[in-house]
């Protein structure tokens, strides 16, 4: 493991909400509450949560992409361009436009209908390079749309068809071809293989993960499929209610997770050779316009204490590189402080 | 031996579906040529990757679809028979889908949905036994009347509406429930406790599931047996500790190989083959796997395999053919 990385990516107490009116009434929806997030150069971070637990938002909100009725509600995003930290939440929208896709790029959930279904793929790219390089990219449109297919080990003969030809897995490379064709440093991906079976799955990790090695860029990639995880992610954050609750290495996370909510994650999953029955998350996720007080997952954990109720943990680290936020592991220490 | 009763068996089914218009349509068979059955309290899987045609069989159980050829026997009579007593078929093979937000009308509560259920099939006579025919069934799966009374879907999570969904299934004692991709919305958290769920529901009420799914690690989970389908095709079949642990056709090797397993220690190295174009394969003649298959040889491309049985498996692949 490369040491002394620096993160590219960083949140600083970052309060995403929705605000919503129905009938006169406000309903604020908590969808990323206090989040202190570090991304590292050349890593891969996995996102990992129930949904509805504020992982898509988080990322719309890294993609500096907050638009009514997601409201920023305070906290900075940071990135770190040359050696130098930039506040995109206080940029000007072209300023931001001009970070889009050169410098962070997004993969949006259900991406595979972003292609315009009358158009061929090569078409698509054209537009692409068009508004993002300028006119002058015209001409080698094509050119540029090829050589950065052959690098991907993707078929050529693709640029010729149009999207309800391709099988969804290969739509989906597809759209990862587009999002990475001026080799951003950053890759957001939102779910990217949810409405795949395993086989294609596997083709789009392998891909995001080739991509990230050559080019030593970074990828944050969101799937609530812990498989994948243990697959592909370096450093691994789990999201509980708009919070992070847990952030450790890989090997941390699936062989010694403290917090109860990754516990019982790591042990409801399925796994090979063993049919016993495994044992759930008791009651449901709460609603985030209605959140419990104090910690938000005090009503589902076995380990609740008053305290619990009364006031909410922060994210401390506990040991080299593992982050958590829970009063029950190393609760001694932290009523002192 | 005690006769082992089938509950329901697809015998030879075939659907061809014409893509285009009148004159230059394109034949795709959507189902070639399958047979399975399903025995009283027993689980039965079908999985497959993504328009493989696990959906389409599905419905033509349900009687949705008209099979083109091939017929379904449910409880020893076929299809045809049932064809005159609807009623009664749909009050014994009840469906659970793969989206519970879909299921539910998002303009009206979920208890009325129950009543609605509970009024067509005329099972109760007043509104008081309603109520406790439903508040039964809620319990089975771990829900309360109360907690779905007066709420509408979108108050509910994804578990919760699942639950409900089974437990509304549940409402006419079904013999089969064809459960299509039910744990696919639902979280990975809340997702094996829907698996444990049906897995209590078999031993509880003797009740047979057709559980169709792409996800290998909850099928080995809960069922008995399970049948691999590929473009139409049912490639292996068999209990279901044999064909994942010891895969015999090379599609089910690959599928069992790309399941992403949660331990960090195993970690894919081989870069596989896929499809570009969907129809391709469908039309392909010949092992339809043929194209990305490595054990891959002439025969395979111009001649369909047969079925091979070998022990309790049986594996539709040139390779097992010779011995």
């Amino acid at each position: 493991m490369k040491k002394n990385r620096m993160p590219v990516l960083k949140t600083e107490q970052l309060k995403a909400f929705y605000v919503l009116y129905t009938f006169g009434k406000q309903t604020v929806i908590k969808a990323v509450n206090n989040v202190d997030l570090e991304v590292l150069e050349d890593e891969v971070f996995g996102l990992a949560g129930e949904s509805g637990c504020g992982k898509s938002t988080l990322i719309k909100a890294l993609f500096a992409d907050i638009n009514p009725p997601l409201r920023l509600f305070g906290g900075r995003v940071l990135y770190r361009i040359k050696d130098q930290e930039i506040n995109v939440t206080s940029l000007r929208a072209q300023e931001k436009q001009k970070l889009m896709w050169k410098f962070i790029s997004y993969i949006p959930q259900g991406s595979m209908s972003i292609l315009n279904p009358v158009r061929k793929i090569k078409r698509t790219f054209k537009d692409f390079l068009e508004s993002h390089v300028g006119k002058q990219a015209r001409k080698e449109a094509l050119e540029i749309a090829k050589k950065h297919f052959g690098e991907l080990g993707l078929s050529l003969k693709v640029l010729e068809y149009y999207p309800h030809q391709l099988s969804g897995g290969m739509r989906q490379r597809v759209t990862v071809a587009l999002a990475t064709l001026l080799r951003p440093k950053i890759i957001l991906a939102d779910e990217p293989t949810t409405a795949l079976d395993v086989v294609a799955q596997r083709g789009v990790i392998q891909l995001l993960k080739s991509l990230q090695k050559r080019w030593n860029s970074t990828v944050v990639l969101v799937t609530h499929d812990m498989g994948v995880h243990a697959h592909i992610a370096d450093r691994i954050g789990i999201m509980y209610a708009g919070k992070i609750v847990e952030v450790a290495t890989k090997e941390q996370i699936f062989k010694n997770p403290l917090h109860p909510y990754t516990k019982f994650l790591i042990n409801s999953l399925p796994r090979f050779k063993d049919k016993t029955i495994r044992e759930t998350i008791p009651g449901n996720p709460p609603l985030l316009f209605n959140l419990p007080s104090g910690c938000p997952f005090h009503p589902r954990c076995p380990h609740a204490t008053e305290l619990c109720v009364r006031q909410d943990p922060k994210c401390i680290e506990v040991e080299e590189s593992h982050k958590i936020a829970c009063w029950w592991v190393d609760g001694k220490n932290r009523e002192d402080s | 031996m005690a006769k082992i009763e089938k509950i329901v068996e697809a015998k030879s089914l075939t659907k061809v579906f014409s893509v285009g218009s009148r004159f230059l349509s394109t034949k795709i068979v959507a189902v070639e040529n399958v047979s399975f059955y399903i025995r009283s309290a027993e689980i039965f899987t079908l999985a497959g990757e993504s328009g493989c045609g696990k959906t389409t069989t599905a419905k033509i159980i349900l009687g949705i679809e008209e099979p083109t050829t091939g017929e379904i026997i449910f409880k020893g009579k076929p299809a045809s028979i049932w064809r005159h007593n609807r009623g009664e078929f749909m009050r014994q093979v009840q469906p659970v889908f793969q989206n519970p937000f879909e299921t539910f009308n998002p303009l009206r509560t979920v208890d009325d949905l129950f009543f609605e259920t509970v009024y067509n099939y005329n099972l109760v006579q007043d509104k008081d036994k309603a109520v406790d025919l439903i508040t039964e069934k809620l319990v089975l799966v771990g829900l309360s009347f109360g907690e779905i009374r007066g709420r509408y879907p979108s108050e509910l999570s994804g578990g919760q509406l699942q639950r409900a969904s089974i437990a509304r299934a549940l409402l006419t004692n079904p013999s089969l429930l064809i459960a299509d991709e039910p744990v696919s919305m639902v979280d990975a958290s809340l997702r094996m406790s829907i698996i444990n769920l049906f897995k209590d529901l078999k031993k509880k009420l003797g009740l047979s599931i057709f559980y169709i799914t792409h996800d290998l690690a909850t099928a080995y989970h809960v069922s008995d047996r399970i049948a691999i389908m590929f473009r139409g095709n049912i490639m292996e079949t068999g209990p279901v500790e044999v064909v994942l642990t010891e895969p015999k056709h090379p599609y089910t090797q690959l599928l069992k190989d790309s399941i992403p397993e949660p331990d960090p220690e195993k970690k894919w190295d081989k870069q596989i083959k896929f499809p570009e174009i969907e129809h391709e394969e469908y039309l392909r003649s010949g092992c339809k796997f043929a194209g990305r298959c490595p054990l891959a040889t002439d025969k395979c491309k111009s001649e369909s395999p047969k079925e091979v049985r070998i022990g309790s498996v049986t594996v539709k692949c040139h390779k097992y053919e010779q011995r």
